[in-house]
């Protein structure tokens, strides 16, 4: 299986939200990373027919995924980045409805939902209003209506937002179990989510695809970039306006900062081992980075 | 998949409450046919020495009184009447102001009511109505019976506020002379009740129905479940099927219930005696020579078409705006519009006149649009509005769902 984007190009208006994107994806999980805004969103609606391109085409297997229109989306798993629910429907009732969407049998659907219940872990609650349910237990019924067909490409538009480090931890997980002999595309803009699950990271920015490949290559890209220093305090706001700082850690010594630059900032600056947030942050700036205040 | 839909209206609790609503309505309109129907009885106990039945006792009561009545409608039945009541009104109770004696009088005449309003309308000028017409009456009178009704016509189309072309004005004399006679008359408490507040239940339930569906459509949007709707295999094609399907099911579901036991109940109680009269005997003028059952039979499918159509409207606008407030709106816009439009001045025949009746709002109220004179000239064929709208509305019914369809699945999400 072998999908294919091709120059694919959104416009709404005069903005190009998506910009001549072409990449081929085989069975795997594919990290999508950008900023917000950076066209996710938009591109993985049209992985998912929602919206036709502006130009280019997505084609699976060589027939264009439009044209295939029902027979496409059979193979289809989607969970958006709002997820739309029905409030006043139990869980059970949400998936045996999809799943009466996504054309299961009925005793086939019954069996299916049952065993998804109590894989996502909502088996207890399985009769209660999806209204009364945390952020988590949305997301996971959200991950449950979209794997309910067995879908051979699983797309999952920030499936983590909101939720807490627990959650998302047992998100993380949960996305990995599932990923097994499909196409899983996942977007985020927190690295965190897919560094250690993604075989291949896609970087997008302003609608185009910046940099993409295996997370291991891109993380060798910048392999003698990332730096670890220690500097005074007062000097923490002249580094930032310098250099991109990944991180700021302040103890008694002073601030240690985790910078990322060509040449070592500072004299005694010592290399750091590479992280894809570090790759994140070369490629998107500042807006990487995050305070990490351990006084 | 319809299941599910209907499950998704009938989940909230608002649509709960429109539903009650229906089923309260027609309570309420069942209740009010029911006290439409009156007879009085002396009681000298009361100070105005009559008591007031109403509903199934007081229906069976004047069925009881019309008995001599009964039967084909000639000129010796008239005169009877005519005398029987001169009978009544030399009585020294008819020459009293005291209340009890007028009530006393009024109940000696309870077996020929439906006469004597058929004769309030028939022996004065064409546009008039008095009820005292029958106490003024000769015997010899009943020989005009039903050569009046024809003269009638014939004085008020010469005269010159009329806007109807000769092809229509002889239309319409042909209509009257081929009304058959003598009539049958069987009281017909039962299907007048119902006539009466069928327009109050049509147009209360087609808002209610409107709300119910507004939100079939516009709720996937509103609580983002687009997105994994229109993702999944029957996202563009059947599920949209099923919403559609959703939405009729509800109507007619509604449409049948509450017009099944709104007419059920009444005449049930108040008897479908009457149902071979003709309408005339209510409503004189109507150039419709048909009964009280076939009048209610139109009344029926002008409700049914026009409900449908309505709430296939409301759907469309749905489908395609989003916005169950805007949807909502359109059973609001379509019966009320008339009654702004009704402000302009327009005679029967007139351009405005004649469009103004083929709204659908017209089909809600059958039968006030029997007795209309607003005539078509359709492929060189005269025909009344009655014979135009369910057609039109079942035409364009038919229109709209396949349009509803098309606008919702091709729909993106952006």
């Amino acid at each position: 299986m072998e999908l294919t984007l091709h120059e694919l190009t959104k416009q709404f208006n005069h903005f190009t939200a998506v910009d001549r994107v072409s990449c081929t994806m085989e069975n795997g999980v594919y990290g999508l990373l950008g900023v917000n805004g950076a066209g996710k969103t938009t591109l993985m609606r049209m992985l998912c027919t929602l919206i036709t391109p502006t130009a280019g085409s997505i084609t699976l297997d060589g027939q264009d995924i439009f044209q295939m229109g029902a027979q496409y989306r059979q193979m289809l798993g989607y969970l958006p980045q709002d997820f739309g629910y029905y409030p006043d429907f139990t869980a059970e009732d949400y998936l045996l409805y999809v799943a009466s969407l996504k054309a299961l049998r009925p005793m086939a659907a019954r069996q299916r939902v049952n065993e998804l219940l109590h894989r996502v872990g909502l088996e207890s609650v399985r009769k209660k209003k999806v209204k009364t349910f945390s952020g988590g237990m949305k997301r996971r019924l959200g991950v449950a209506q979209a794997v309910l067909n067995d879908p051979a490409i699983l797309i999952l538009d920030e499936p983590t937002a909101g939720l807490d480090p627990n959650e998302r931890i047992r998100f993380r997980n949960l996305i990995s179990e599932l990923a097994q002999d499909r196409l899983v595309l996942l977007s985020t803009h927190i690295v965190s989510d897919v560094e250690y699950i993604a075989g291949e990271i896609f970087l997008m920015k302003d609608g185009k695809i910046a940099h993409s490949g295996p997370t291991a290559d891109l993380i060798s890209a910048i392999s003698d970039q990332v730096w670890l220093c220690t500097v005074p305090r007062r000097e923490v706001d002249t580094f930032a306006r310098v250099y991109k700082v990944a991180n700021v850690r302040l103890d008694s010594a002073g601030a240690q900062l985790r910078i990322l630059a060509p040449q070592p900032p500072t004299p005694d600056a010592v290399p750091a081992e590479v992280t894809l947030e570090d790759v994140f942050l070369s490629y998107f700036g500042e807006t990487g980075g995050e305070m990490n205040d351990t006084v | 998949m319809t299941r599910y839909e209907l499950k998704k209206v009938f989940s909230q609790r608002i649509n709960q409450i429109a539903a009650v609503l229906l089923a309260a309505l027609t309570a309420f309109c069942i209740w009010l046919g029911m006290t439409s129907v009156s007879y009085s009885v002396v009681d000298n106990t009361l100070p105005d020495g009559a008591r007031h039945l109403s509903g199934a006792v007081a229906a069976a009561r004047l069925r009881e009184d019309a008995i001599p009545y009964c039967g084909a409608f000639t000129e010796d039945v008239l005169r009877q009447v005519i005398s029987d009541n001169q009978a009544v009104q030399s009585l020294p109770e008819a020459q009293s102001d005291s209340i009890p004696d007028k009530n006393y009088i009024y109940m000696l005449t309870q077996g020929y009511r439906d006469i004597r309003s058929l004769v309030a309308g028939l022996y004065v000028g064409f546009q008039d109505y008095d009820y005292y017409t029958l106490d003024h009456l000769q015997p010899e009178d009943a020989d005009r019976l039903y050569t009046l009704r024809t003269q009638n016509l014939m004085t008020w189309l010469d005269s010159e506020d009329i806007n109807l072309s000769p092809v229509k004005q002889q239309f319409l004399i042909d209509r009257y002379n081929a009304l058959e006679t003598p009539m049958t008359y069987h009281p017909y408490n039962g299907w007048e009740s119902i006539s009466e507040y069928a327009p109050t239940l049509l147009m209360v339930m087609t808002f209610l129905i409107g709300f119910l569906v507004a939100g079939i459509f516009a709720r996937e949007k509103q609580h983002k479940a687009d997105a994994i709707f229109y993702s999944t295999y029957h996202g563009r094609k059947k599920a949209v099927w099923a919403k559609v399907k959703a939405g009729l099911v509800i109507t007619n579901g509604a449409f049948w219930t509450c017009t099944l036991v709104y007419s059920g109940v009444l005449l049930l109680l108040l008897s479908a005696s009457g149902w071979d009269t003709p309408i005339q005997f209510q409503n004189w003028k109507s150039f419709y020579n048909i009964t009280m059952l076939q009048r209610y039979l139109l009344m029926v499918l002008g409700g049914w078409v026009s409900v449908n159509f309505i709430s296939l409207l409301c759907m469309l606008v749905s489908a395609k705006t989003n916005s169950s407030m805007v949807s909502v709106s359109i059973p609001f816009a379509i019966m009320f519009a008339p009654v702004v439009l009704s402000g302009i001045h327009a005679a029967d025949g007139t351009l405005i006149a004649n469009l103004i009746s083929l709204l659908p709002d017209q089909l809600l109220q059958v039968s006030v649009v029997l007795n209309r004179f607003n005539l078509y000239n359709l492929f060189g064929n005269i025909c009344g509005s009655i014979h135009i709208l369910p057609w039109l509305y079942l035409i364009f019914s038919l229109l709209l769902i396949p349009a509803i369809y098309r606008v919702y699945r091709k729909k993106q999400v952006t």
